[in-house]
Order: structure tokens, then C-alpha cells, then sequence
């Protein structure tokens, strides 16, 4: 297995940003960036940053809510949580995910 | 889509919020990232900065946010302003210079604009009004006699009412106090031609003319209705006194509508038949024949859908013919002539100077924007190390060439408004000389009204267009880019094609100002032969 980190796939970020919140429920944005790097064995190059415009956009488009709540050591921090529209979105992304990593796998298979 | 478009709408409004939760979430992200490190033993001072490192550029993902929460062109536009009314408030000499120009060459535009619009460009304000044709006897005369406009009427068949109408000035009392009111007498058949609807009670007709002895009637203009009696609906069937003789008002003409002559608008009818008011010299001499011996009517008729000019000229020539048969009229009987009355009955007589205002006007709006060309080339060849200067701290060259963009739209604003009321004060200088040796009677009346803005609004987009073309050296039709060339040896030959260019624009200039010069000789010496 390679050392090297990989970026993180175009357009991928916002299914792996709902996935994330799927799993885990109302989290923060540090809690969403904790749990990629330990899914992702630390492979997946994340600029931690870019994480609030996404979680932005997101918010926007109605597939997530955030509230002000207080964080596992007593500080002010901002929680993030699936709505039902994010729900449907995951479910569509997911399989959208499958179709193409199915076909990605048939054409790389050996011969 | 439109949810989104709504929130971003909402977080433009209060930037502040989203920026306040920004910098909350990321300090916290930060702290909870130091926490971290210093469990494993760092300084706090190399926690943070581990934090940092593993947090990633900061400043790139706040913006990447600010982008994302509101619509940050706004915001910019805004910015621009206000940096703009800075620039302005420095220089306050180039913004007046630039100001004036705009509002010289704005302002002199519309106020001979005005003029052209109110001698070559209005129409009646009546249904149909290409259907009108104004008559007029072959030679000089212009007018007809009240029995010969009956009868061309009674006769002909290619028209649909024929008028004729004497402009007059009566004194008019209202309460104590006398006015006087610009009126006309008319025929029967006027408010017929026009088809000018009543829009209280009703207009003058025939019987109106033939009852005028015992039972005097008139009509009032809707503006007089307003601004003399009020609105008041009890008008129609009120009396008042015109020349001290009671006359009853039987009704309001149409909004709008105030005679026949768009230069002189009137605001009072009055039945033919009571001339005797108003010349008693003439009418008064009981021998004399006023209706078939004065001719004084100015007429105008109304063609049939079906009819031609040509074919209602013909007619009309052919019936006039047969009434003057009586002997001592016979050098009246010359050939009736038709000629385009839409524009109401002087059109057709300051056609020429109207066209020769617009002329003028038009070399008055080259002339401006030759002037802002020149100032604004040499201030943007002033300011090129500003922009090198903020282009070289990073500053995008579509924020820059924005803000060079909402800087000159602000000056076309001011400018604007300044030639707003240049041309007000010029239309007013113009009017009062124009009107100084001609009777009230025959007074220009020019408003100032939706169309003249319209232009004003055109031309100052014209004047912009031409500034931006003009401020562009030539060879670059690259629009701004121009302006970012920060090496000294290509700015000196930046600076070069800009005083090229500036030459060329002076040239063209004083060739304006001759052709300017020479207008003002031609019209000096031409002056004898416009009608006032």
C-alpha cells in the first residue's frame, strides 16, 4: 500500500460529508475532520478548512441543519445534523457512488 | 436552487452573522485541534502551531466561505462606491471638471432636444391623428371663412368633419380676480374632426354655434377644470364671465387634450358664432357679412379611412371653386392643398429650424464626448501606478477594472443630474428669448416631459459608451488590460500611445468647434427667414 495521501475526489467531499453525518449524528465540524482521518487511515488529504464552505453549501441546499450546542469539553460549537431532504440526497449520491465505482472496477480488472 | 438563493440573499443583508459564525467555528476547530497536540506532550505556542499546519491555509477557506454564505459582488459594488465618492471627494477638481462636461454636454443636448421633440416629434393627442390634414389655399392664405368651411364640410365626401378654429386670448374672471386664458373660436365641427371625447358633460356642436346668440356655451380644457375650478364635479352648468359676457361651461375636454396647435396649447372653446365678443370692430358693423367675407379660420379635416390626400384635395378644390362663384370672391377660388396635420396645425412651418436644432445638437453631444475622452485618458495614464500598486498586492484585475468602471458610472450619475438642470436653465434662457418679441399669443410652449428625459437617459449612455471607447489607447482593443502594464519601459510607451492619442482627440476637437462656429454664422445669417 502506498504512503502517499491522496486528495480527496472531486464532488466526492459532499457524500462523504453526509455519509459522516449518517453515522456519527449531530457532530462538529472538528468531530467531522476527526473521524475522516481515522476512517481514512490517514490517507485522505483534507484541507481541514475546506470543510465549512462545504458544510455550507450543504446547509444551504437544505440536506443539513446546524445549532449552536456544547462540545464533549464544555466549549460553544457549532452541530451539524442529516435533515430527511439530506437523508434522500445520501441514498441517491450512494448509489450514484456504486454505479460508477462498479463500472471504474470492471474496467480496471485484470484480463 | 431558490432556498439557497434566498439564504445567500439573507446573508448579504447582515454580513456580520455569518461572518461572526465563521470566525467562531474556525477558532473552535483550531482550539480542539491544539488541545489535541498538547496532549502529546507540545508546548501550547507549538500546538497552535501544529493546529495550524494540520488545520491548512486559513485565510483561502474563509474566503472560499465568504463566497459561499452571501453574494459577495454586492458587497463589492458597494465597496467600489464608497471608494469611488473617496476618489471623487480627492480630487475634487478633476470631478468637477468631468461633472460639468457631462452636465454641459447632457444638458445642452435636452434642452435643444426639448425643442426638437416639441416642434418635430409630437403628435395630437387624438384617435388617429395621420387622419388629419391641415388646409390651406394655394399662395400664402391659410385660413377660410365660417360659411365656407360649412359648406365644404355639408359637401364633401372623402372627409369626416372639417374644422376651423382663431386663436384668442380672453379674460376670463375667476372670483375677483381676471385671468387671462389662452382660448380659441371654433366651428361646429371641431371636437368632431378631433374626436376628442368629453370627460365631463359634453363638447360643443352645431347646435352649440347656431344657439350661441341667446345661449352662449363653452368647453374647458381638463387642466383649467384642475387648476381653476378645482376638479369640482358642479362645473358643468356653471357661468363664467369671458370678456365680462356670461357663458355657460356645458363641459371638460379630454386629459390631455388642449387644441389643435401643440406650440400653443389653449384650455378654452368657444362657439364661432359669438365673435362678436371678441372682434366687435369687424363683426359689429351689421352690413358686413362676417361669415362668408372674414377669412379667418385656420381648418383642418379629417380623411375617410378610404380616402387619399390627393383624392380629398381634388374634391375639396372642386367644391371650393363652386362656392366662391360669387363674383367678388372669385380671386379666393385658388386650389385647396392638404398637408400632413398629425402634429397638430403648425407643424409643417418650423419643420426646418427644428431640424437644424437637432444638428446642432448632436455636434454638442461629439463635442462632450470628445472633452471627457481627454480627461478621462490623461487621469487613468495619473493613476496607472495606483493599479500597478494594487495589482502587485494582489488585487484581481476584475476588481480593479470594476472599480474603474463604478468610479466613471458615478461621475455619469452626477453628471446626470447636473445636465438635468442645465437643461432646464437653458430651455428657460432659450423660451424667454425665443418668446420676447413674439405676442402671448404665439408663444412656444416646451415641456420638459417623459420623452426629453428618455433622451437625457440615452444620451448620457451614448456620452459613457464614447468615454470608454475613448479612454482606450489605439491597437488595444482589449478593453482594460492596458491599464495593468507595470514595466517602466512599457509604460513610457503606454504613456506615448496615450499622448498620441490625446493629440488625435484635440484635432478632432477644434474640427467640432469649427463646424460649431459655422452653424452659429449660417443660423445668424438665416435667422430673418424662420417664422417666430
Amino acid at each position: 500500500m502506498s504512503t502517499e495521501k491522496s486528495d480527496i475526489l472531486q464532488g466526492t467531499l459532499d457524500l462523504i460529508v453526509l455519509k459522516t453525518l449518517d453515522t456519527l449524528g449531530p457532530t462538529h465540524g472538528y468531530g467531522i475532520a476527526v473521524r475522516l482521518q481515522q476512517v481514512s487511515a490517514n490517507i485522505l488529504q483534507l484541507n481541514q478548512g475546506t470543510l465549512y464552505p462545504a458544510l455550507l453549501r450543504l446547509e444551504q441546499k437544505g440536506w443539513i441543519r446546524s445549532e449552536w450546542g456544547e462540545s464533549e469539553n464544555k466549549r460553544r460549537a457549532r452541530f451539524y445534523s442529516l435533515t430527511k431532504a439530506g437523508k434522500k440526497q445520501l441514498r441517491e449520491e450512494r448509489a450514484n457512488w456504486e454505479r460508477f465505482a462498479g463500472v471504474m472496477q470492471r474496467v480496471l480488472a485484470p484480463e | 436552487m431558490l432556498r439557497s438563493f434566498l439564504l445567500r440573499l439573507l446573508a448579504t443583508l447582515q454580513p456580520g452573522k455569518s461572518e461572526r459564525r465563521l470566525q467562531e467555528e474556525i477558532q473552535e476547530h483550531l482550539h480542539a485541534l491544539a488541545g489535541r497536540q498538547s496532549e502529546q506532550g507540545l508546548r501550547p505556542d507549538e500546538a497552535l502551531q501544529a493546529a495550524r499546519r494540520e488545520f491548512g491555509p486559513v485565510e483561502p477557506a474563509k474566503e472560499q466561505y465568504r463566497d459561499q454564505v452571501r453574494f459577495r459582488s454586492i458587497e463589492n459594488i458597494g465597496r467600489d462606491l464608497r471608494f469611488a465618492f473617496r476618489q471623487c471627494r480627492k480630487n475634487p477638481g478633476f470631478t468637477a471638471a468631468a461633472v460639468l462636461s457631462l452636465a454641459l454636454g447632457i444638458g445642452a443636448n435636452a434642452a435643444l432636444f426639448s425643442f426638437v421633440n416639441a416642434i418635430l416629434l409630437k403628435r395630437l393627442p387624438v384617435p388617429q391623428p395621420a387622419r388629419l390634414a391641415v388646409l390651406k389655399h394655394a399662395g400664402e392664405s391659410r385660413v377660410l371663412s365660417y360659411r365656407q368651411l360649412n359648406e365644404l364640410n355639408r359637401d364633401a365626401t372623402e372627409i369626416d368633419g372639417l374644422m376651423g378654429t382663431h386663436p384668442i386670448n380672453v379674460s376670463v374672471l375667476f372670483g375677483d380676480h381676471p385671468e387671462w386664458i389662452s382660448a380659441e373660436i371654433v366651428t361646429g365641427e371641431y371636437f368632431h374632426t378631433l374626436q376628442v371625447r368629453p370627460e365631463r358633460g359634453r363638447l360643443l356642436t352645431q347646435l352649440d354655434l347656431d344657439d350661441a346668440e341667446g345661449n352662449p356655451t363653452c368647453v374647458i380644457s381638463y387642466r383649467l377644470w384642475k387648476s381653476q375650478f378645482g376638479g369640482a364635479e358642479d362645473v358643468i352648468g356653471r357661468t363664467i364671465l369671458l370678456n365680462t359676457r356670461p357663458y355657460k361651461i356645458v363641459g371638460v375636454s379630454e386629459r390631455g387634450f388642449t387644441g389643435p396647435d401643440l406650440q400653443q396649447p389653449t384650455d378654452l372653446q368657444i362657439p364661432a358664432t359669438r365673435l362678436i365678443d371678441y372682434m366687435p370692430a369687424f363683426v359689429g358693423i351689421s352690413s358686413f357679412d362676417w361669415k362668408s367675407r372674414l377669412f379667418l379660420f385656420s381648418a383642418m379635416a379629417r380623411l375617410k379611412p378610404e380616402a387619399t390626400t390627393a383624392g380629398a384635395a381634388e374634391q375639396l378644390t372642386r367644391l371650393n371653386r363652386a362656392y366662391l362663384k360669387s363674383p367678388k370672391l372669385e380671386n379666393r377660388a385658388t386650389d385647396i392643398q392638404l398637408s400632413d396635420g398629425s402634429a397638430g396645425l403648425r407643424s409643417s412651418k418650423r419643420g426646418k429650424p427644428a431640424s437644424i436644432l437637432l444638428a446642432v445638437s448632436l455636434v454638442v453631444l461629439l463635442i462632450a464626448c470628445a472633452n471627457l475622452a481627454t480627461l478621462l485618458l490623461s487621469r487613468t495614464s495619473a493613476r496607472s501606478s495606483e493599479f500597478a500598486l494594487r495589482l502587485a498586492i494582489g488585487g484581481s484585475r476584475t476588481r480593479i477594472l470594476a472599480q474603474v468602471l463604478v468610479e466613471s458610472a458615478l461621475l455619469a450619475v452626477f453628471g446626470t443630474a447636473a445636465g438635468i438642470a442645465v437643461a432646464y436653465a437653458i430651455q428657460r434662457i432659450l423660451l424667454s428669448f425665443l418668446n420676447r418679441t413674439t405676442p402671448q399669443i404665439h408663444q412656444l410652449h416646451v415641456p420638459l416631459d417623459g420623452t426629453v428625459l428618455l433622451f437625457v437617459a440615452a444620451t448620457s449612455v451614448v456620452l459613457r459608451t464614447a468615454v470608454w471607447n475613448g479612454a482606450r489607447p489605439p491597437g488595444r482593443p482589449d478593453g482594460g488590460t492596458w491599464l495593468f502594464r507595470r514595466k517602466h519601459s512599457q509604460r513610457s510607451s503606454s504613456a506615448e500611445s496615450i499622448r498620441r492619442r490625446t493629440d488625435r482627440v484635440v484635432v478632432h476637437r477644434c474640427a467640432f468647434r469649427r463646424i460649431i462656429g459655422w452653424n452659429a454664422t449660417q443660423s445668424e445669417g438665416g435667422r430673418s427667414r424662420f417664422p417666430s
